[in-house]
């Protein structure tokens, strides 16, 4: 328990930098951008619409999730934390990083939409205001990304070189495989799995977040089970 | 009250056989020297002792609790690794903050004054420490440590003349502050063997010797004469090392007090074996 | 203080024997203290445990006692009890060597006594 707390404060620690960066950045955009539209306000032949942060978002957490596998797992077992704790500890800082963020998301969509015209990504997926919703969904959608990028790079570290060489060439693969299997079966697959990605994107469903919001955490938690499953027995490595 | 057994433990890296069989008791708070020549199997054996790896078969218990994945046992012991485990960007002093979180009688003080002594500026970042100082660092995180069990992977790697005469002499500082066990993994036997209180031989993944240096010493000596006469003596004794030089031959005697009678009539003569000699004559292949 | 790690005598009857040769030179005096054992493991990187065995023959020999958490002290009286042992041992210590290595060099008993009143070779 106590090494699940220090393997928390210490991913935690080495986030913050990382954070404040990000936020240093949106912080100065958003300054920015409502300035410029106090001055475009005064002109009725523009009209803008800001789009928001959350692709930005989804992409540095995913790269967060890239980031705090390695160098991390070593750093503990050179401290002789065990695994279990260091996957808990691990988990729970993720969940934490996302849910943080979310929080950001949903204040920051709520409230810059009063300064100027400006559309986060869940407002103009789901054409809703709801902030609970927002939180919601964005947590699922950030707790997804961080546990993929923390799964790529937990894979690739378990791996030997060919077996590196493998799991690269398996995505290409799937592609090629797609491409083909769709051709054959006349574009079907293709939109067999557009209506796949609706479906779970709750669009289908008159815009329903909470289907994508499952969706998300079934995906988080196979990610996270499967890495469970990995690290149990990961010999440390170079 | 920390007593380490090794049973049946065998490690395999693909086809390869690391460790075949390795059954071991290490006793509390003695020095322990691990011996063995160039990839016979050492770090394998440290590696798996602080489960940075798992065994294909076998078990290490202390105080009959299994090792793997215990947390409790696994922070009693402190594992100086031969290759660098810590992030590149974090600073030396971070790295003693951070140590004094997961082993909390980690002494502070003491790796600020053992920094000063090897001369290693705290305020630098891993990555531009160099392969000595990197060894240096990881010596003294051991070294405050206070952990009950230490184990040092070829400690002195990289280390000048000074900071190794420096690291035998604080850890035997550290020893008598406060007893606890140290195993060494060293290929270095003439610069450990008199700090050493026990011995483990290792040769190609097998246990081939394990003793306190003392017994060992005073049971082996070294016979010396007449080919024929050294041949006669040797004939119902253990032995190892035989040198021959025309007709004169010497060999190495094992487990045995020095028979002065029969020595006499033959002719030969006996003279001491230093562990060095004794590693050299039982590893060869 | 030195100790001889290539002497074919094991380390712990040498460092028993520096002490010995410190006390009949009066480096240590009797009823004053002697390091410790810590002390002299750390100081001759020696396992404690060697230290203490040498220093547990001085005891039992009455040359040296310990002091319950104060340390070691040189016994009185300890330095005649050293020349006493010394002076048993000489003939066998050193006699006996010289006139074994003297029969294989063909040197008789009379050459020799010539030689040490002699004093030189």
């Amino acid at each position: 328990m106590n090494n699940i707390l220090k393997v928390i404060k210490y991913q935690l620690r080495d986030f913050r930098i990382g954070l404040i960066i990000f936020y240093g950045i949106i912080s100065a955009i958003v300054v920015m951008v409502t300035i410029s539209f106090k001055n475009l306000s005064n002109n009725p032949n523009v009209s803008v619409t800001f789009s928001g942060f959350g692709m930005a978002t989804v992409i540095f957490i995913f790269i967060v999730g890239l980031s705090c596998f390695r160098d991390s797992f070593k750093f503990m077992q050179a401290n002789n934390v065990s695994r279990k704790s260091f996957f808990i500890g691990n988990g729970i800082t993720l969940i934490s990083v996302a849910a943080l963020m979310a929080i950001v998301e949903a204040i920051l969509d709520n409230t810059l939409r009063h300064l100027f015209p400006y559309k986060g990504l869940f407002q103009q997926l789901y054409r809703s205001n709801s902030s609970v919703a927002d939180f919601l969904w964005s947590f699922g959608l950030y707790a997804f990304f961080i546990s993929l990028g923390w799964f790529i790079t937990m894979v690739y570290y378990r791996s030997n070189k060919l077996m590196k060489t493998v799991v690269s060439l398996i995505p290409v693969f799937i592609i090629i495989l797609l491409v083909v299997i769709n051709n054959l079966t006349g574009g079907a697959l293709g939109q067999g799995l557009v209506s796949l990605s609706a479906s779970a994107l709750g669009f289908n469903n008159g815009f329903n977040a909470y289907i994508a919001v499952l969706s998300f955490w079934v995906a988080t938690a196979v990610l996270l089970g499967v890495g469970f499953l990995l690290i149990r027995r990961m010999p440390v490595k170079e | 009250m920390g007593v380490i057994e090794i049973k049946g433990l065998t490690k395999y890296y693909g086809k390869v056989k690391a460790l075949d069989d390795v059954n071991l008791t290490i006793e509390p708070n003695k020095i322990y020297g691990l011996l063995g020549r160039n990839g016979a199997g050492k770090t394998t054996l440290l590696n798996l002792l602080t489960n940075k790896i798992f065994p294909t078969k076998g078990d290490i218990t202390i105080d009959g609790h299994t090792v793997f994945e215990n947390d409790e046992l696994l922070g009693r012991m402190f594992y100086m690794t031969e290759k660098n485990l810590y992030p590149e960007g974090l600073r030396v002093k971070e790295i003693f903050k951070w140590t004094q979180e997961f082993y909390p009688s980690f002494d502070m003080d003491h790796a600020n004054t053992l920094c000063e002594k090897f001369g290693l500026n705290a305020n630098k970042r891993i990555k531009n420490l160099s392969t000595g100082y990197k060894s240096i660092l990881k010596i003294i995180t051991a070294l405050a440590s206070n952990a009950d069990i230490m184990l040092f992977d070829e400690p002195v790697l990289g280390l000048d003349a000074n900071s190794r005469d420096m690291f035998y002499r604080e850890l035997l500082a550290s020893y008598n502050r406060h007893l606890k066990t140290i195993i060494i993994s060293t290929h270095l036997i003439e610069e450990v063997d008199e700090i050493l209180e026990e011995v483990i031989i290792i040769k190609k993944g097998r246990v081939i010797l394990t003793r306190s240096l003392e017994r060992l010493l005073s049971s082996a000596y070294m016979v010396y004469g007449q080919c024929h006469k050294v041949d006669q003596y040797i004939s119902n004794r253990k032995y190892t090392g035989e040198q021959t030089m025309g007709g004169f031959k010497s060999a190495i005697v094992m487990e045995d007090t020095r028979d002065e009678a029969l020595a006499q009539k033959l002719g030969l003569e006996f003279g001491m074996v230093e562990l060095q000699k004794l590693f050299i004559a039982l590893t060869n292949s | 203080m030195l100790l001889d790690f290539n002497s074919p005598k094991p380390i712990y009857l040498q460092l028993a024997e520096a002490i010995e040769d410190n006390i009949l030179k009066g480096v240590f005096e009797e009823n004053t203290q002697i390091p410790s054992t810590t002390e002299i493991s750390v100081k001759f990187k020696i396992n404690p445990a060697t230290a203490g065995k040498g220093v547990n023959l001085l005891v039992d020999e009455g040359i040296i006692y310990k002091k319950r958490g104060m340390g070691m002290f040189v016994c009185m009286g300890a330095r005649d009890r050293i020349l006493e042992k010394r002076r048993q041992n000489f003939y066998k210590d050193f006699i006996g060597p010289l006139l074994e290595e003297a029969s294989k060099l063909g040197i008789s008993r009379e050459k020799i006594v010539e030689m040490i009143e002699r004093g030189n070779g």
